[in-house]
């Protein structure tokens, strides 16, 4: 890929520059730690949610810069839960689990590679750092014989957070144009656990985003 | 460039080190019971004590058995375990391996010892009695019927050495079965009360002993006797242990599951509340025996720690050593 980046670098680039604006929807997909459903102290118990992305991008022939603002939202995969305390408990009493979601708001920014233009579609690779924002749902168990047995109050962790994706742009127009983008994220927050021994845990968060949705040129001449 | 490529992936590596997830934020003993497999043997393995130091998470259990004779007459060993609690998997564990006694050697004899207790008195005990650091009590049948007896001993780097030879409470003893006793503090002007079964009524009933006023049980020669009435019934009471204000025991009367059963009652600072039976998850159609009943607050378990002996199928032959998870009732 370095290769690749320096001999795209090395190529001359068309001097014709876009400036896009793009925004989509889609699904945010838990994977490795973050989606195990079993008692791991690093176990997310996540599930898919809805994923949303706003971004900007600057590039030319080949390479370019991009930002992004995503925001993901996992739900908390109860069912999973319950049943890991109805194994570890023998069945004892009736566990409930009551949780919100997690949330992640990413502020990216990167390069982009870009394979050349074909029949108006676009191929564009991203890499990104940042910063994360991620929010642990409100969550507790209680046991009908024992009482309330894990609590955690909702609270939100920050750290660096790395990104990589794939774009493909279908251009309409000059103007406006279609996008599907898949990207990976990881990042790992700590949270706050009071009634924890250790008062704090990091909670690696391993996501896909599958996206459509639109892309502007701004640099177009009607604007 | 790569000077660059280092600043950014070590703020990545830096968010990674750190602390762990827990699922549970209390300890819990595990509410259905549990073979003690790594005490038990194909013998009978039968009623126990046990102290632990939550401090260090050890304990040293004492229980009775016939493995030593093959089979034949009980006597007393002790295995020395630590307690573990996962907050992560939920997984409680207790490990345990044989530990020499030399106070046991001095109390085993070639007849059935039954009914440990040892106590660990407070170092202001020694206002009310002479002797070691605790006195172990148990019961013997070697003069023919049950008898119970009391062994002073020091420990000392977590071992037991008799201080002085066993001697019977005579003030408790009859002709009939005594045994299983248990100490509690019950009022302010004796420093503790004992509670013990004995048949000199027909069937096993449980007894309340209150000695001198001042003196210790061991200590005293005139000894007051009264039958628990709250807890009497026709039927066979034996084996009470207390804990805090709760005292277990097993029963074969009525209301039960089968067999002998493990019941539970309520000191209210005056009295024994009615008996009520530990449940399902505790009994079965077969018999369990001796319960022991240690709080597990101090270590900040949500329910406390009992170990019993009983002959269900599963475990490795005869009676087996389980433990429980029990409510913590106040």
């Amino acid at each position: 890929m370095v290769l690749f980046m320096a001999a795209a670098t090395a190529l001359p680039q068309k001097r014709v520059w876009k400036s896009v604006f793009g925004a989509s929807a889609g699904v945010s997909i838990p994977y490795k730690e973050f989606a195990y459903n079993t008692f791991r102290y690093d176990a997310g118990f996540a599930c898919p949610g809805p994923n949303l992305e706003a971004e900007y991008l600057f590039y030319g022939k080949f390479f370019g810069l991009s930002a992004t603002i995503g925001y993901s939202s996992f739900f908390f995969n109860e069912k999973a839960y319950r049943n890991e305390y109805d194994r570890t408990l023998g069945g004892y009493g009736i566990n409930e689990v009551s949780a919100g979601n997690y949330q992640l708001l990413r502020f990216l920014a990167g390069f982009t590679l870009k394979l050349p233009e074909i029949k108006h579609t676009e191929v564009m690779f991203l890499f990104h750092l940042g910063f994360a924002r991620s929010v642990h749902p409100d969550l507790q168990v209680t046991n009908s014989e024992l009482g309330v047995i894990n609590s955690i109050e909702k609270n939100n962790g920050g750290g660096p957070v790395a990104n990589a994706g794939i774009k493909i742009n279908y251009w309409l127009n000059e103007r406006y144009g279609i996008s599907l983008n898949g990207s990976l994220s990881t990042t790992t927050p700590s949270f706050t656990d009071n009634t924890a021994p250790d008062s704090y845990f990091d909670l690696p968060v391993y996501c896909a985003g599958i996206n459509v949705g639109f892309v502007m040129n701004l640099r177009t001449p009607s604007l | 460039m790569k000077r660059t490529a280092y600043l950014l992936i070590i703020p990545l590596f830096l968010a990674s080190c750190s602390g762990k997830r827990v699922n549970y934020d209390r300890g819990i003993i595990p509410p259905v019971p549990v073979n003690f497999s790594a005490v038990n043997s194909i013998y009978d393995d039968y009623n126990s004590d046990l102290r632990i130091t939550w401090a260090e998470k050890w304990f040293t259990l004492i229980f009775s058995t016939n493995r030593q004779s093959s089979g034949n007459d009980f006597d007393f060993i002790t295995y020395l375990g630590s307690i573990h609690f996962d907050l992560i998997d939920g997984i409680f564990t207790m490990d345990a391996g044989p530990r020499d006694n030399a106070l046991l050697e001095a109390v085993n004899s070639n007849s059935n010892e039954f009914g440990p207790f040892f106590t660990l008195d407070l170092p202001y005990y020694h206002h009310w009695k002479s002797g070691g650091d605790g006195r172990f009590f148990y019961s013997s049948d070697i003069n023919g019927s049950l008898d119970i007896f009391c062994c002073d001993y020091d420990f000392g780097e977590a071992i037991f050495q008799p201080a002085g030879d066993p001697f019977p409470i005579d003030a408790l003893n009859t002709g009939f079965d005594e045994g299983y006793l248990t100490i509690y503090s019950a009022g302010q002007t004796n420093p503790e009360t004992a509670l013990f079964m004995s048949d000199r009524d027909g069937s096993y009933d449980i007894y309340r002993a209150i000695g001198e006023e001042g003196m210790m049980i061991s200590e005293s020669s005139v000894v007051t006797v009264s039958k628990v009435t709250s807890l009497s019934c026709s039927a066979d009471d034996k084996c009470p242990y207390i804990s805090g204000n709760m005292m277990v025991f097993t029963s074969d009367r009525e209301g039960g599951f089968g067999g002998f059963d493990l019941w539970y009652s309520l000191y209210d600072g005056q009295e024994w509340s009615a008996p009520v039976n530990l449940g399902s998850d505790i009994n079965t159609e077969y018999d369990e025996y001796r319960p022991v009943v240690v709080s597990a607050e101090e270590e900040g378990f949500l329910n406390d720690l009992m170990v019993f002996s009983s002959n269900r199928p599963g475990g490795k032959g005869g009676f087996d050593l389980y433990y429980a998870g029990i409510p913590r009732r106040k």
